[in-house]
């Protein structure tokens, strides 16, 4: 559901603050989603891997699972994406290049479990 | 969400995050205890209108399931819709006392409570001598009576200790094995 506001003179009820604490603090069942988008070169004569931390909206709880696509842009010059490192703070997506390459891009969607 | 079941003889189960995905599934609830999953995908729909898909299957022995890197998280087998799923199986005692790890069980009971606007006026004119008849609410209430662990918890920590026994080991375990091999050298 999305969040609503209370509206003008009303009173802020306990359901106002949870939707929000709910997203802060994610939890148990709740899904976080998102977009990661990676691009580079490679010129070092091999395959470089590339890849960077996504953090998430939630904190202190912790994600049992990350699930990502290639919806946004679809695998080029790199082998299929992966993660790594998933905790309270986010997670590492990286790609490795497929070899000499000045254009390697890859992006989707993500969901972080709870 | 995470798997849905992992057997003793090594079968992993599970449902894509694929939005679209036939294999998505985020009408079942999280666990026996009816906890529902909260799918920022479909929330705009009632539960029983939300995707029911059929799960994914595979086999430990399958050569896509391996640990990742980091050693915490173990890779599943792509989905024919293109997602991935990377689940966590090793915690920290801290992750494991985390809010969400605990999950609550609610009993729902009723609960009268007086109507607070009617009770004033109800008072008020009882000192003039009218009397009027209390109103009071039926509210439908929740309360904790118990709680359980996150069910994906024991199941990641299966289907790790099933990989490990096949010989498919975390790669820091490995690296510690290696070091603690060569000062042994």
């Amino acid at each position: 559901m999305p969040l609503t506001r209370p509206s003008t003179g009303a009173t802020i009820a306990a359901a106002h603050v949870d939707q929000l604490v709910d997203v802060l603090q994610r939890l148990s069942g709740q899904t976080e989603t998102g977009a990661y988008y990676i691009t580079g070169t490679s010129s070092t004569g091999g395959a470089a891997s590339i890849g960077y931390y996504v953090s998430s909206e939630s904190r202190g709880v912790s994600p049992v699972s990350v699930s990502i696509d290639t919806s946004i842009q679809a695998v080029q010059n790199f082998s299929a994406p992966g993660t790594d490192h998933a905790t309270a703070n986010g997670f590492h997506v990286f790609a490795n290049t497929t070899g000499n390459t000045s254009a390697a891009n890859v992006g989707g969607v993500y969901t972080l479990s709870y | 969400m995470g798997l849905l079941h992992i057997t003793p003889d090594g079968d992993a189960v599970w449902h894509c995050q694929g939005k679209d995905c036939e294999h998505h599934n985020c009408s079942d609830p999280l666990d026996d205890h009816g906890t529902p999953i909260g799918c920022t995908h479909h929330r705009h729909l009632e539960t029983d209108q939300r995707p029911a898909g059929t799960p994914l299957t595979a086999h430990i022995s399958h050569e896509d399931i391996a640990w990742t890197a980091c050693g915490t998280m173990i890779a599943l087998p792509q989905c024919g819709c293109g997602t991935q799923m990377f689940i966590k199986a090793i915690f920290t005692d801290e992750e494991l006392s985390a809010p969400n790890m605990i999950i609550p069980e609610y009993e729902e009971y009723q609960e009268q409570v007086v109507d607070k606007d009617n009770e004033t006026l109800r008072l008020a004119l009882a000192k003039h001598g009218i009397e009027i008849p209390q109103v009071v609410h039926l509210v439908k209430q929740r309360r904790v009576v118990g709680e359980h662990r996150h069910p994906m918890v024991a199941r990641h920590q299966e289907l790790a200790r099933q990989l490990i026994a096949m010989g498919k080991k975390p790669p820091i375990a490995e690296a510690g094995e290696e070091e603690t091999k060569d000062s042994q050298d």
